[in-house]
């Protein structure tokens, strides 16, 4: 290869990888943020107070039953509406979005991995003398995670391919600097064929190991 | 809050939204159609002999599983042409990518379906004395069938909400002529919070009918 070829590479390299800093940014907060609105969903799903119930399966059923695509233009247009505050940014705005989108999904799974550690667990707990509310930190949750390691990671992954949206949004992920770089090099087969290999790159290994996970801890 | 909402310009969009929920209707149905027979085909491969054609196959499904729809779809729609010099309008690579990508994911529920049929059912037909292909319409077939059913259903709700991402290159849709209806009205938050609802009466019932089938039709994996 030609020196000033290699060089030139690099730097598209380069460019490309601000793009991935950015996808796994996203998906990192779109996935913690889920996961913080997922467990508070999960508790209301299986709370003995009806409207807390009704309310937590009427956020579920809202977000599975419309596109992410639309949650994320819905909220960039509603927040500085509705908040009066125009400070937001697209990036804010999205991040926000996807964490929604993943807590209606990790909701479910945390709500699976609590109600799969048997009554005996809590009556045990109760037994010692601890609150419910004790119960449920030291000993049902530690064990629930376990147990949701696996599908926690589909989560993350499922997180990746989603972050992909922010494209709509313009903010420079992953796919948004794969069109500026084919825009400019003129070389779109070639460009969108690196930018797919760079995805799959990303998100490969990671069901390899999630598959791992889900040998060793799956919930039975 | 000041905010007064005016839903006038999308009242008076309304009919258009309801060509783009055609659009939406047919973009799924083609695509689980398609799917459906390139998913197939992909069972097939993955369970042949011939060690080259699991491999593509298996190939296939990782690549397809493993990166986001959206840049399959914009890789089609944009090096298509260029590689092959077919000029491919909005639609069809729309159709195509949804398409390819359901594909992988209903090919590895075939696959599921038709290994999670144990030998012994096999064995215990041909000692009925059925022939091999007796056994395969009679026994494993039907099981097969049974067990596929609500992924496939789980699958068709995620691909009717995945048509909203064709908007992107233009095809009008529901999501594609609600997002024109707003930049012609500036009514943004009207128009999306409509767009929102049409495809929450759209897919809501229809995941509520997974979930029962998902209660009614589980088969357990031998």
């Amino acid at each position: 290869l030609h020196g000033e070829t290699l060089e030139r590479l690099w730097i598209y390299g380069a460019f490309l990888l601000r793009g991935v800093r950015w996808t796994l940014q996203l998906s990192i907060m779109a996935t913690l943020g889920g996961a913080v609105v997922g467990i508070l969903v999960a508790l209301g799903r299986i709370s003995r107070w009806r409207p807390l119930r009704w309310g937590a399966t009427l956020y579920v059923d809202l977000f599975r039953s419309i596109p992410p695509l639309v949650q994320l233009m819905w909220l960039y247009y509603a927040l500085p509406i509705l908040t009066g505050w125009q400070g937001l940014s697209a990036l804010n705005s999205v991040a926000l979005g996807l964490s929604l989108y993943a807590g209606s999904i990790l909701a479910e799974i945390f709500r699976a991995g609590i109600l799969s550690i048997g009554r005996g667990q809590w009556d045990a707990g109760r037994a010692i003398g601890m609150r419910p509310a004790q119960v449920f930190r030291r000993i049902v949750l530690p064990q629930a995670v376990v147990r949701m390691l696996p599908a926690f990671g589909n989560a993350f992954i499922f997180s990746i391919k989603t972050s992909s949206l922010a494209y709509a949004f313009g903010i420079h992920e992953l796919l948004r600097q794969v069109e500026a770089l084919s825009g400019f090099t003129l070389r779109r087969a070639e460009v969108f064929t690196a930018g797919a290999v760079v995805y799959f790159l990303i998100i490969y290994p990671l069901t390899v190991g999630v598959n791992r996970l889900h040998h060793r801890y799956a919930m039975r | 809050m000041g905010y007064t909402w005016d839903f006038g310009p999308i009242v008076a969009g309304f009919p258009v939204l309801m060509q783009g929920l055609l659009m939406t209707i047919v973009l799924a149905v083609a695509s689980m159609v398609g799917g459906l027979v390139v998913g197939l085909l992909l069972a097939t491969a993955r369970i042949s002999r011939r060690r080259a054609l699991t491999a593509a196959a298996a190939g296939y499904t990782e690549f397809f599983r493993a990166t986001p729809l959206l840049m399959q779809l914009m890789w089609l729609y944009y090096t298509v042409p260029i590689l092959t010099g077919l000029r491919i309008d909005a639609l069809t690579a729309g159709v195509m990518s949804l398409t390819l990508n359901v594909s992988a994911y209903i090919g590895e529920v075939f696959r599921a379906g038709l290994t999670s049929i144990g030998r012994d059912q096999w064995d215990a037909a041909y000692a009925m004395g059925m022939t091999g292909r007796q056994a395969f319409r009679r026994i494993i077939l039907p099981q097969a069938v049974r067990f596929v059913i609500p992924p496939l259903l789980t699958i068709w709700v995620l691909l009717f909400k995945d048509t909203s991402l064709v908007s992107i290159i233009s095809v009008a849709e529901l999501t594609f002529r609600g997002r024109v209806i707003a930049t012609e009205s500036f009514r943004f938050l009207e128009a999306f919070t409509v767009v929102a609802l049409v495809y929450l009466v759209a897919t809501y019932p229809q995941a509520r009918i997974v979930d029962w089938v998902y209660g009614r039709f589980r088969v357990e994996p031998q």
